[in-house]
Protein backbone atom coordinates (compact mmCIF):
# COMPACT_ATOMS: atom_id res chain seq x y z
CA UNK A 1 0.00 0.00 0.00
CA UNK A 2 2.77 2.38 0.98
CA UNK A 3 4.71 1.48 -2.18
CA UNK A 4 1.68 2.32 -4.28
CA UNK A 5 1.28 5.71 -2.52
CA UNK A 6 4.98 6.32 -3.05
CA UNK A 7 4.93 5.60 -6.77
CA UNK A 8 1.88 7.85 -7.25
CA UNK A 9 3.47 10.65 -5.24
CA UNK A 10 6.67 10.34 -7.30
CA UNK A 11 5.05 11.79 -10.40
CA UNK A 12 2.10 13.62 -8.79
CA UNK A 13 4.21 15.97 -6.65
CA UNK A 14 6.00 17.79 -9.52
CA UNK A 15 2.78 17.83 -11.58
CA UNK A 16 0.87 19.50 -8.72
CA UNK A 17 3.63 22.04 -8.12
CA UNK A 18 3.68 22.94 -11.82
CA UNK A 19 -0.14 23.14 -11.98
CA UNK A 20 -0.15 25.31 -8.85
CA UNK A 21 2.38 27.71 -10.37
CA UNK A 22 0.25 28.07 -13.51
CA UNK A 23 -2.89 28.70 -11.41
CA UNK A 24 -1.10 31.33 -9.27
CA UNK A 25 0.12 33.09 -12.41
CA UNK A 26 -3.41 33.09 -13.85
CA UNK A 27 -4.88 34.40 -10.58
CA UNK A 28 -2.18 37.06 -10.31
CA UNK A 29 -2.89 38.23 -13.87
CA UNK A 30 -6.63 38.41 -13.24
CA UNK A 31 -6.46 39.95 -9.75
CA UNK A 32 -3.32 42.12 -9.60
CA UNK A 33 -4.73 44.05 -6.59
CA UNK A 34 -4.00 40.99 -4.38
CA UNK A 35 -0.40 40.67 -5.49
CA UNK A 36 0.91 40.19 -1.92
CA UNK A 37 -1.21 37.05 -1.52
CA UNK A 38 -0.09 35.65 -4.87
CA UNK A 39 3.56 36.43 -4.08
CA UNK A 40 3.30 34.47 -0.81
CA UNK A 41 1.61 31.54 -2.58
CA UNK A 42 4.29 31.59 -5.29
CA UNK A 43 6.98 31.49 -2.57
CA UNK A 44 5.23 28.48 -1.03
CA UNK A 45 5.19 26.66 -4.36
CA UNK A 46 8.88 27.45 -4.86
CA UNK A 47 9.59 25.89 -1.44
CA UNK A 48 7.59 22.82 -2.46
CA UNK A 49 9.51 22.57 -5.75
CA UNK A 50 12.75 22.76 -3.78
CA UNK A 51 11.54 20.02 -1.40
CA UNK A 52 10.69 17.73 -4.35
CA UNK A 53 14.15 18.36 -5.81
CA UNK A 54 15.86 17.58 -2.48
CA UNK A 55 13.79 14.39 -2.12
CA UNK A 56 14.65 13.27 -5.68
CA UNK A 57 18.34 13.80 -4.98
CA UNK A 58 18.14 11.77 -1.73
CA UNK A 59 16.45 8.89 -3.53
CA UNK A 60 18.99 9.06 -6.37
CA UNK A 61 21.81 8.89 -3.81
CA UNK A 62 20.25 5.72 -2.39
CA UNK A 63 19.00 7.17 0.92
CA UNK A 64 16.06 5.25 2.34
CA UNK A 65 12.80 7.11 2.93
CA UNK A 66 11.13 6.63 6.27
CA UNK A 67 7.75 4.91 5.79
CA UNK A 68 4.78 7.25 5.74
CA UNK A 69 6.96 10.31 6.26
CA UNK A 70 8.14 11.06 2.81
CA UNK A 71 8.60 14.71 2.00
CA UNK A 72 6.98 14.07 -1.35
CA UNK A 73 3.75 12.77 0.20
CA UNK A 74 3.49 16.02 2.20
CA UNK A 75 4.02 18.02 -0.98
CA UNK A 76 1.26 16.03 -2.71
CA UNK A 77 -1.26 16.73 0.05
CA UNK A 78 -0.48 20.44 0.42
CA UNK A 79 -0.27 20.75 -3.39
CA UNK A 80 -3.71 19.17 -3.82
CA UNK A 81 -5.26 21.50 -1.25
CA UNK A 82 -3.65 24.60 -2.76
CA UNK A 83 -4.46 23.65 -6.36
CA UNK A 84 -8.07 23.00 -5.35
CA UNK A 85 -8.34 26.41 -3.64
CA UNK A 86 -6.65 28.28 -6.49
CA UNK A 87 -8.78 26.46 -9.03
CA UNK A 88 -11.90 27.39 -7.04
CA UNK A 89 -10.92 31.09 -7.00
CA UNK A 90 -10.26 31.02 -10.74
CA UNK A 91 -13.53 29.20 -11.46
CA UNK A 92 -15.48 31.81 -9.48
CA UNK A 93 -13.69 34.61 -11.33
CA UNK A 94 -14.80 33.11 -14.66
CA UNK A 95 -18.28 32.43 -13.30
CA UNK A 96 -17.86 28.67 -13.80
CA UNK A 97 -18.79 27.84 -10.24
CA UNK A 98 -21.73 29.42 -8.48
CA UNK A 99 -21.07 27.57 -5.26
CA UNK A 100 -18.74 29.61 -3.09
CA UNK A 101 -18.18 26.66 -0.77
CA UNK A 102 -16.99 24.19 -3.40
CA UNK A 103 -13.26 24.66 -2.82
CA UNK A 104 -13.82 24.80 0.97
CA UNK A 105 -15.69 21.51 0.83
CA UNK A 106 -13.02 19.96 -1.39
CA UNK A 107 -10.26 21.08 0.97
CA UNK A 108 -12.02 19.56 3.98
CA UNK A 109 -12.60 16.27 2.13
CA UNK A 110 -8.89 16.14 1.30
CA UNK A 111 -8.06 16.89 4.93
CA UNK A 112 -10.32 14.01 6.03
CA UNK A 113 -8.60 11.66 3.59
CA UNK A 114 -5.25 12.82 4.96
CA UNK A 115 -6.39 11.76 8.46
CA UNK A 116 -7.41 8.37 7.07
CA UNK A 117 -4.06 7.83 5.32
CA UNK A 118 -2.06 9.01 8.34
CA UNK A 119 -4.05 6.86 10.76
CA UNK A 120 -3.72 3.85 8.47
CA UNK A 121 0.08 3.92 8.62
CA UNK A 122 0.40 4.58 12.39
CA UNK A 123 0.50 0.85 13.42
CA UNK A 124 3.13 0.17 10.74
CA UNK A 125 5.73 2.54 12.19
CA UNK A 126 7.66 0.41 14.66
CA UNK A 127 10.32 1.71 17.02
CA UNK A 128 13.29 -0.62 17.70
CA UNK A 129 12.27 -3.37 20.09
CA UNK A 130 15.46 -2.97 22.11
CA UNK A 131 14.32 0.44 23.41
CA UNK A 132 11.44 -0.85 25.59
CA UNK A 133 10.90 -4.61 25.13
CA UNK A 134 8.79 -5.13 28.27
CA UNK A 135 6.28 -2.49 27.19
CA UNK A 136 6.01 -3.54 23.57
CA UNK A 137 2.62 -5.26 23.92
CA UNK A 138 1.11 -2.12 25.48
CA UNK A 139 2.81 0.09 22.90
CA UNK A 140 1.50 -2.15 20.11
CA UNK A 141 -2.04 -1.99 21.50
CA UNK A 142 -1.72 1.80 21.74
CA UNK A 143 -0.45 2.12 18.13
CA UNK A 144 -3.34 -0.02 16.89
CA UNK A 145 -6.03 1.86 18.77
CA UNK A 146 -4.56 5.26 17.78
CA UNK A 147 -4.53 4.11 14.15
CA UNK A 148 -8.13 2.89 14.27
CA UNK A 149 -9.34 6.03 16.08
CA UNK A 150 -7.66 8.31 13.55
CA UNK A 151 -8.91 6.35 10.54
CA UNK A 152 -12.50 6.30 11.84
CA UNK A 153 -12.32 10.03 12.68
CA UNK A 154 -11.05 10.73 9.16
CA UNK A 155 -13.73 8.60 7.53
CA UNK A 156 -16.61 10.23 9.43
CA UNK A 157 -15.05 13.67 8.86
CA UNK A 158 -14.84 13.00 5.11
CA UNK A 159 -18.38 11.61 5.02
CA UNK A 160 -19.71 14.74 6.80
CA UNK A 161 -18.14 17.00 4.18
CA UNK A 162 -19.25 14.77 1.32
CA UNK A 163 -22.94 14.50 2.12
CA UNK A 164 -24.02 17.22 4.56
CA UNK A 165 -24.73 20.89 3.83
CA UNK A 166 -21.66 23.05 4.58
CA UNK A 167 -23.10 24.69 7.70
CA UNK A 168 -24.06 21.34 9.21
CA UNK A 169 -20.75 19.74 8.20
CA UNK A 170 -18.90 22.58 9.95
CA UNK A 171 -20.98 22.13 13.10
CA UNK A 172 -20.51 18.36 13.21
CA UNK A 173 -16.99 17.82 11.87
CA UNK A 174 -15.10 20.17 14.16
CA UNK A 175 -16.31 18.63 17.47
CA UNK A 176 -15.71 15.22 15.89
CA UNK A 177 -12.12 16.15 15.09
CA UNK A 178 -11.55 17.51 18.59
CA UNK A 179 -13.05 14.32 20.10
CA UNK A 180 -10.72 12.22 17.91
CA UNK A 181 -7.70 14.27 19.00
CA UNK A 182 -8.64 14.00 22.69
CA UNK A 183 -9.10 10.22 22.38
CA UNK A 184 -5.70 9.82 20.70
CA UNK A 185 -4.01 12.10 23.26
CA UNK A 186 -5.61 10.11 26.11
CA UNK A 187 -4.38 6.80 24.67
CA UNK A 188 -0.82 8.13 24.32
CA UNK A 189 -0.91 9.71 27.79
CA UNK A 190 -2.10 6.40 29.32
CA UNK A 191 0.79 4.53 27.65
CA UNK A 192 3.31 7.09 28.88
CA UNK A 193 1.84 7.00 32.36
CA UNK A 194 2.10 3.20 32.54
CA UNK A 195 5.73 3.38 31.33
CA UNK A 196 6.47 6.04 33.92
CA UNK A 197 4.89 3.90 36.67
CA UNK A 198 6.89 0.81 35.66
CA UNK A 199 10.19 2.71 35.39
CA UNK B 1 -1.26 -5.71 -2.33
CA UNK B 2 -1.22 -9.10 -4.07
CA UNK B 3 1.28 -10.32 -1.50
CA UNK B 4 -1.02 -9.19 1.32
CA UNK B 5 -3.94 -11.15 -0.12
CA UNK B 6 -1.71 -14.17 -0.59
CA UNK B 7 -0.48 -13.91 3.00
CA UNK B 8 -4.03 -13.56 4.37
CA UNK B 9 -5.38 -16.46 2.33
CA UNK B 10 -3.86 -19.10 4.59
CA UNK B 11 -5.57 -19.98 7.92
CA UNK B 12 -2.23 -20.71 9.65
CA UNK B 13 -0.82 -17.33 8.71
CA UNK B 14 -4.04 -15.64 9.83
CA UNK B 15 -3.76 -17.41 13.18
CA UNK B 16 -0.14 -16.20 13.48
CA UNK B 17 -1.32 -12.64 12.95
CA UNK B 18 -4.06 -13.08 15.56
CA UNK B 19 -1.52 -14.36 18.08
CA UNK B 20 0.79 -11.44 17.35
CA UNK B 21 -2.09 -9.04 17.97
CA UNK B 22 -1.83 -9.91 21.68
CA UNK B 23 1.92 -9.29 21.99
CA UNK B 24 5.23 -9.77 20.16
CA UNK B 25 6.36 -13.41 20.30
CA UNK B 26 9.46 -15.49 19.74
CA UNK B 27 9.54 -17.74 16.67
CA UNK B 28 9.57 -20.88 18.82
CA UNK B 29 6.73 -19.61 20.98
CA UNK B 30 4.61 -19.05 17.89
CA UNK B 31 5.51 -22.42 16.39
CA UNK B 32 4.34 -24.18 19.55
CA UNK B 33 0.77 -23.14 18.74
CA UNK B 34 0.73 -25.13 15.49
CA UNK B 35 1.04 -28.86 14.77
CA UNK B 36 3.43 -28.28 11.86
CA UNK B 37 7.20 -28.54 11.44
CA UNK B 38 9.45 -25.56 12.21
CA UNK B 39 10.63 -25.20 8.56
CA UNK B 40 6.98 -24.96 7.45
CA UNK B 41 6.40 -22.28 10.07
CA UNK B 42 9.52 -20.46 8.86
CA UNK B 43 8.06 -20.50 5.35
CA UNK B 44 4.83 -18.96 6.68
CA UNK B 45 6.84 -16.30 8.54
CA UNK B 46 8.75 -15.54 5.31
CA UNK B 47 5.50 -14.99 3.41
CA UNK B 48 4.13 -12.70 6.15
CA UNK B 49 7.39 -10.76 6.25
CA UNK B 50 7.47 -10.43 2.47
CA UNK B 51 3.94 -8.98 2.60
CA UNK B 52 5.07 -6.50 5.28
CA UNK B 53 2.55 -7.77 7.83
CA UNK B 54 5.09 -8.75 10.47
CA UNK B 55 8.54 -7.55 11.44
CA UNK B 56 11.33 -9.73 12.76
CA UNK B 57 14.00 -8.61 15.19
CA UNK B 58 16.92 -10.88 15.88
CA UNK B 59 18.67 -10.86 19.21
CA UNK B 60 21.32 -13.52 19.66
CA UNK B 61 19.89 -16.84 18.52
CA UNK B 62 16.25 -15.90 18.93
CA UNK B 63 13.93 -14.09 16.53
CA UNK B 64 11.16 -11.91 17.92
CA UNK B 65 8.18 -11.32 15.63
CA UNK B 66 5.98 -8.25 15.83
CA UNK B 67 2.76 -7.20 14.14
CA UNK B 68 3.26 -4.61 11.41
CA UNK B 69 -0.23 -4.25 9.96
CA UNK B 70 -1.88 -1.05 8.82
CA UNK B 71 -5.52 -0.42 9.75
CA UNK B 72 -6.64 -1.40 6.25
CA UNK B 73 -4.66 -4.65 6.41
CA UNK B 74 -6.17 -5.42 9.79
CA UNK B 75 -9.64 -4.82 8.40
CA UNK B 76 -8.78 -7.18 5.52
CA UNK B 77 -7.65 -9.78 8.04
CA UNK B 78 -11.04 -9.44 9.75
CA UNK B 79 -12.83 -9.96 6.42
CA UNK B 80 -10.59 -12.91 5.52
CA UNK B 81 -11.30 -14.48 8.91
CA UNK B 82 -15.04 -13.96 8.63
CA UNK B 83 -15.34 -15.16 5.05
CA UNK B 84 -12.73 -17.91 5.42
CA UNK B 85 -10.67 -16.91 2.38
CA UNK B 86 -8.51 -19.64 0.97
CA UNK B 87 -6.47 -19.57 -2.25
CA UNK B 88 -6.04 -22.58 -4.49
CA UNK B 89 -2.35 -23.58 -4.91
CA UNK B 90 -2.37 -22.32 -8.55
CA UNK B 91 -3.68 -18.90 -7.53
CA UNK B 92 -1.23 -18.76 -4.65
CA UNK B 93 1.71 -19.37 -6.97
CA UNK B 94 0.32 -16.79 -9.41
CA UNK B 95 0.07 -14.23 -6.61
CA UNK B 96 3.71 -14.82 -5.76
CA UNK B 97 5.04 -14.68 -9.34
CA UNK B 98 7.48 -11.88 -9.97
CA UNK B 99 8.38 -11.74 -6.30
CA UNK B 100 10.84 -14.57 -6.54
CA UNK B 101 12.81 -13.88 -3.38
CA UNK B 102 10.26 -15.14 -0.83
CA UNK B 103 9.33 -18.07 -3.04
CA UNK B 104 12.94 -19.11 -3.41
CA UNK B 105 13.41 -18.75 0.34
CA UNK B 106 10.36 -20.95 0.96
CA UNK B 107 11.61 -23.58 -1.48
CA UNK B 108 15.02 -23.57 0.16
CA UNK B 109 13.48 -23.99 3.60
CA UNK B 110 11.18 -26.77 2.38
CA UNK B 111 14.14 -28.43 0.67
CA UNK B 112 16.06 -28.43 3.95
CA UNK B 113 13.11 -30.13 5.62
Amino acid sequence: MTNMTRSISDWLAPVLVAAGMVLVAANWYLQPDRSVVWAVVTALFLCMAWAVRVDSRRVRDGAERRPGRSLREGVVLSGLIMVLCLGGVLARKFGLSGDNNLSWRGTMILLGLFFVITGNTVPKVLPPLSSMPENESKAQACRRSVGWTWVMTGLVFTACWLVLPVAMAETLSMPLLVAGMITVATQIARLRWSRHKEA
Amino acid sequence: MNLVFKALSDPTRRRVLQLLRQRPMLAGELSDHFPVSKPTMSAHFAVLQEAGLIAAEKSGRTIMYRLKMSVLEEALLGFAQTLGWQMTPERESAAGSGKGAAKEKMRAIKGEA
